[in-house]
């Protein structure tokens, strides 16, 4: 079946009918910049946007400290504070109070502080594996790290990486954000996802000009009949450096 | 000896020993190793913590509240432990200051902690509630709910959204009788609860529901005024409910359907059936593959809005939610084997028996699918489970299976389910006590194998022992059981069971306070007077002398059709007995008279039985002609012919039918003495000259209305017309062809009748309609 083909003039002629709210433009900036945590630039743009933050500002720093805190090793320091900011959040997460307790375990170790990290696994992961017993392989294969080189290769050596640290703090940031009734994702990732979707489903019905590097939005019109080559998939980009 | 940071740490507690900012650390440093720490949190319990934090949080002292604010903190951490811990609060009395932490005018932070502390404290239903309805505290806590006026200080929005939010959840957990229900609803909550259900805010619309389902439960009153209500942009509720049941988050979800459960079963919400149906059945049955919390507490939900309705557990049943529970049944268990941990998950466990046993409630169909998903052999041992609520859920199950005939004959006994049966009529707990003698009312019935091998274990003293047992359900289920223990039974095992039960004890039945005892206990009368003139007589006997037809006078006297109607039974039972048998209603004028004055009962049913009476009372004897001449000169003087003749222009044709049955015995006496009046109408009767038969009833089968709730109590009754003057009697082919469905059946005594031999016409068995 013949694919149908638009014109870049049709194309943005029927973009032109599509209203899109400054409004909604503001508050998905603003949705962006609070939960990644750009607490300045979030105060900032209110002030200059007149955007109301749905939430206070204040939540985004206790935020990013926790989240620094994790990058540093500094978990009790972490854990210190959720339980100002919220204590019921660690009292009613066993899996993620369980991954804090971990964390500790691997600086321990990291920092060669042998004897206290057996008896910090003894006192602390141990009863928590006995009550969830899931809990167990991880904590037996955290417990691995002490038979190995720290700095050689070792099946266990991606429990030192910085992405370790990286997908606790992630773990925590999104229990903060959910005691505080917020979505743990931003919306913006989601919408571009969606758009990329569209145009490959598009792409299976017609020829128009489409948009393949999002950074830029232009309209490309490809050639009748070329290959259809999909965009990088799903760049979620939520990575996000510390505060 | 050296003391350890902790107790250093609840040492520092004390008034007098440090300055406030010491023991605000001190404070701190507990609160970080308890949370999440269940070891810890005993650790400190047992050091004596507790009462030094209820001096903390009892001062009047208001200059400072950081120290109140750890303090209250640190108690809520210990009540997110387990139930003991909170008990171990509750018993040194922090509730009382706890509620008088909720200051409107206090430190927004303080009010966060203590709602937040109490919130956890009533997640035990071991707690009383009594303290929050005194005083103010109701009062203040609807006022806490308000998010929305302007009074608030700036900068304290998350606090004060998240303290509403906490209150939410405290008035949903004290929730549970209808006078709560009712105060929480004078206290204006629910308007408030509504803004909070429109919020937006995730988190507040979830506890909006949880206190909105919580106060529309089981209370159709306060249900039809939430469904009635406007939402700020005037949507109802109900709509608004439904988008929520789409939700994202799974806990949103299962909050919304449990909402839109409670509304459904109170009944107010006829318009959103198919919505029920279409989004809020598969939306539930998906949740059966989740985890955590939401998995756990779906099958409690699904079970509640599918009970009692045939096309609701129909289409659960289509959607494969069988397998799904029978695989989470039976892994668990493989899980506790692996771990040898037991506890952890018996919640999920009893809610999905429980699911199960509301969708095989109803439906033939769905119990096969339950047998054939091989989960049975799981939930007999599950009725020997350590955990009360799994032991009663699985003997729930039970009791849905074993209305099934085929079941009774084969799965049942093969899945070996009377030896735990029997072990839990001797159980403590009530809830289970209640299911396990439902199921008993089926396992003893005649197409059970297990009838027989239960009387040996000695079935009859354990009844003796429950119907001493102080609640109406055991009591109920109790005389259902020995009815359907004696239905049809052989003279000596009706002798063998009132032997060990005693006759006294049916007479304590008979007049018991619950209405639907006394009903049962007359069926069980019914039961044991029919058949044969021996087994009558042995009533009579039983009872002594004369007291039964006592019993039976006083019982017709009282407004109740049920009882009317079944005490009218037992005399056409008693009126197929011996001449003796007769004579002895004949002589009660008072019975007499109550019969006549049934023949006008507005129901048919009791017209019918009355006629009934007549019938048998007045049947041909060849044996005996004058006393039957006698006994119809007798009723004739007291206007009961006239009456039959008025009811020959009944509407309800099986009034009509019974009432050319007795005329013709008025018409014969007629005939053979001729001195009858009205024989000018005598003509018209257009009675044929076929022999017809007098009429002995039994009830029984099927298990009875089981629950406490007090709904759907069923009347329920089989009847049996039989010629006792009138030997052979052959088969009673309706005692085994009854429904294996405990539901089902009319009322109403058949009418089929039987020129030669005996009649059996079944009316049907009722019953069966329960509600946990």
């Amino acid at each position: 079946m013949a694919k149908k083909a638009i014109s870049k003039e049709e194309w943005n002629a029927r973009l032109a009918e599509v209203q899109v709210d400054r409004d909604d433009l503001n508050k998905l900036i603003m949705n962006y910049l609070i939960i990644e945590g750009y607490k300045d630039a979030a105060e900032k743009f209110s002030q200059e946007s007149g955007a109301k933050p749905p939430v206070n500002l204040e939540s985004i720093q206790n935020r990013m400290v926790v989240r620094t805190a994790i990058q540093r090793g500094h978990i009790e320091e972490a854990i210190e504070r959720v339980n100002d900011l919220n204590p019921e959040i660690l009292d009613t997460n066993p899996k993620l109070f369980f991954h804090l307790q971990q964390q500790r375990l691997i600086e321990f170790i990291r920092e060669g502080r042998v004897m206290e990290a057996l008896e910090f696994a003894q006192e602390e992961l141990a009863p928590r594996g006995e009550e969830n017993p899931e809990f167990l392989p991880e904590l037996e294969r955290t417990m691995s790290l002490l038979a190995f080189d720290l700095n050689g290769p070792s099946p266990v050596s991606d429990l030192l990486t910085p992405a370790q640290r990286q997908k606790l703090a992630s773990e925590l940031n999104s229990a903060l954000l959910l005691s505080q009734s917020q979505e743990k994702d931003p919306k913006l990732p989601a919408l571009l996802k969606m758009c990329q979707w569209a145009q490959q489903a598009l792409d299976e019905r017609c020829t128009y000009p489409k948009i393949k590097d999002f950074t830029k939005a232009e309209l490309v019109m490809e050639p009748m009949g070329a290959a259809v080559g999909g965009g990088s998939q799903g760049s979620s980009s939520s990575a996000v450096a510390g505060a | 000896m050296t003391l350890t940071p902790h107790e250093v740490a609840v040492s520092q507690l004390a008034t007098d020993q440090a300055v406030p900012l010491d023991r605000i650390k001190s404070l701190r440093f507990i609160k970080n190793n308890i949370i999440g720490n269940k070891t810890k949190k005993d650790l400190y319990i047992q050091l004596g913590i507790v009462s030094r934090l209820q001096d903390i949080i009892s001062t009047k002292d208001d200059k400072d509240s950081q120290l109140k604010i750890q303090a209250v903190i640190v108690l809520g951490s210990f009540a997110f432990g387990n139930e003991s811990n909170i008990l171990a609060l509750t018993n040194s009395g922090v509730v009382e200051p706890l509620l008088n932490c909720l200051n409107i005018v206090g430190d927004p932070k303080l009010i966060e902690a203590a709602a937040r502390t109490l919130n956890a404290i009533y997640s035990s239903p071991k707690v009383s509630r009594q303290q929050l309805f005194m005083g103010n505290h109701l009062h203040v806590l609807v006022q806490l709910l308000d998010t929305f006026s302007n009074k608030h200080r700036p900068g304290q929005e998350i606090i004060q959204v998240h303290t509403a939010e906490l209150v939410a959840s405290i008035l949903a957990r004290c929730c549970e009788t209808l006078e709560q229900q009712m105060q929480i609803a004078d206290s204006g909550a629910i308007p408030l609860l509504m803004r909070l259900l429109a919020s937006g805010v995730s988190k507040s619309q979830e506890a909006a529901l949880g206190a909105l389902a919580a106060l529309v439960k089981d209370n159709p009153e306060l249900a039809q005024v939430i469904a009635q209500m406007r939402l700020e942009k005037g949507e109802r509720p109900a709509p608004f409910i439904l988008r929520l049941v789409r939700d994202k988050s799974p806990t949103m979800r299962l909050a919304a359907a449990t909402c839109l459960t409670y509304l459904n079963r109170a009944g107010v919400i006829p318009e959103h059936n198919s919505d029920i149906m279409l989004t809020v059945l598969p939306i539930l049955v998906k949740m059966l593959q989740l985890t955590g919390s939401v998995q756990e507490t779906a099958p409690q939900v699904l079970a509640h809005l599918i009970w009692e309705s045939e096309n609701m557990q129909k289409a659960v049943c289509d959607m494969e939610a069988i397998p799904k529970l029978a695989s989470i049944i039976s892994q668990m268990d493989e899980e506790d084997n692996v771990y040898g941990i037991v506890g952890q998950k018996d919640k999920l466990k009893e809610n999905s028996l429980l699911a199960l046993a509301a969708i095989s409630q109803l439906k033939e169909d769905c119990r096969k699918q339950v047998i054939e998903a091989k989960v049975l052999s799981h939930i007999v041992s599950a009725m020997s489970h350590p955990s009360v609520g799994v032991r009663a859920a699985a003997c729930q199950c039970t009791r849905s299976l074993s209305r099934s005939v085929k079941n009774l004959r084969t799965s049942l006994v093969d899945a070996g389910i009377e030896n735990p049966l029997f072990q839990l009529l001797s159980d403590e707990d009530l809830g289970v006590l209640r299911s396990a003698t439902a199921t008993l009312c089926n396992i003893v019935l005649d197409v059970s194998p297990m009838k027989k091998t239960i009387m040996e274990r000695g079935i009859v003293s354990k009844f003796v022992r429950m119907i001493s047992y102080g609640d109406n359900v055991v009591r109920l289920n109790t005389v259902w059981a020995i009815k359907n223990l004696v239905f049809e039974a052989e003279s000596d095992v009706k002798e063998n069971v009132m032997r060990q039960f005693g006759y006294n004890n049916l007479v304590l039945l008979l007049n018991d306070s619950e209405p639907a005892v006394q009903e049962q206990a007359l069926n069980l009368v019914r039961n044991l007077a029919h058949r044969r003139e021996h087994d009558i007589e042995q009533v009579f006997k039983g009872l002594g002398n004369g007291q039964l037809l006592s019993i039976i006078e006083e019982k017709l006297s009282w407004d109740d059709p049920k009882l009317l109607e079944h005490a009218l039974y037992v005399l056409v039972n008693i009126a197929t007995g011996s001449e003796y048998h007769k004579q002895s209603i004949l002589k009660r004028q008072g019975i007499l008279r109550s019969v006549l004055r049934s023949m006008n009962h507005e129901s048919p049913a009791i017209r019918v039985a009355s006629i009934w009476v007549i019938i048998n009372l007045t049947w041909p004897d060849d044996k005996v002609p004058d006393s039957v001449h006698e006994c119809v000169t007798l009723l004739r003087s007291m206007g009961i012919e006239d009456r039959l003749l008025a009811l020959n222009a009944d509407h309800d044709l099986d009034v009509r039918d019974r009432v050319k049955t007795a005329l013709q015995h008025f018409l014969a006496d007629q005939q053979q003495y001729g001195h009858g009046n009205n024989s000018n109408n005598n003509n018209n009767n257009g009675v044929s000259s076929t022999t017809t038969r007098a009429m002995s009833t039994t009830t029984g089968m099927m298990s009875p209305d089981l629950t406490g709730s007090g709904n759907g109590r069923h009347s329920h009754m089989s009847s049996r017309h039989h010629n006792p003057q009138q030997p052979p009697q052959s088969n009673d082919p309706s005692a085994s062809s009854s429904s294996g469905d405990a539901h089902g059946g009319s009322g109403g005594a058949g009418s089929a009748m039987d020129t030669t031999h005996i009649v059996t016409g079944r009316s049907g068995a009722g019953g069966g309609h329960d509600r946990r």
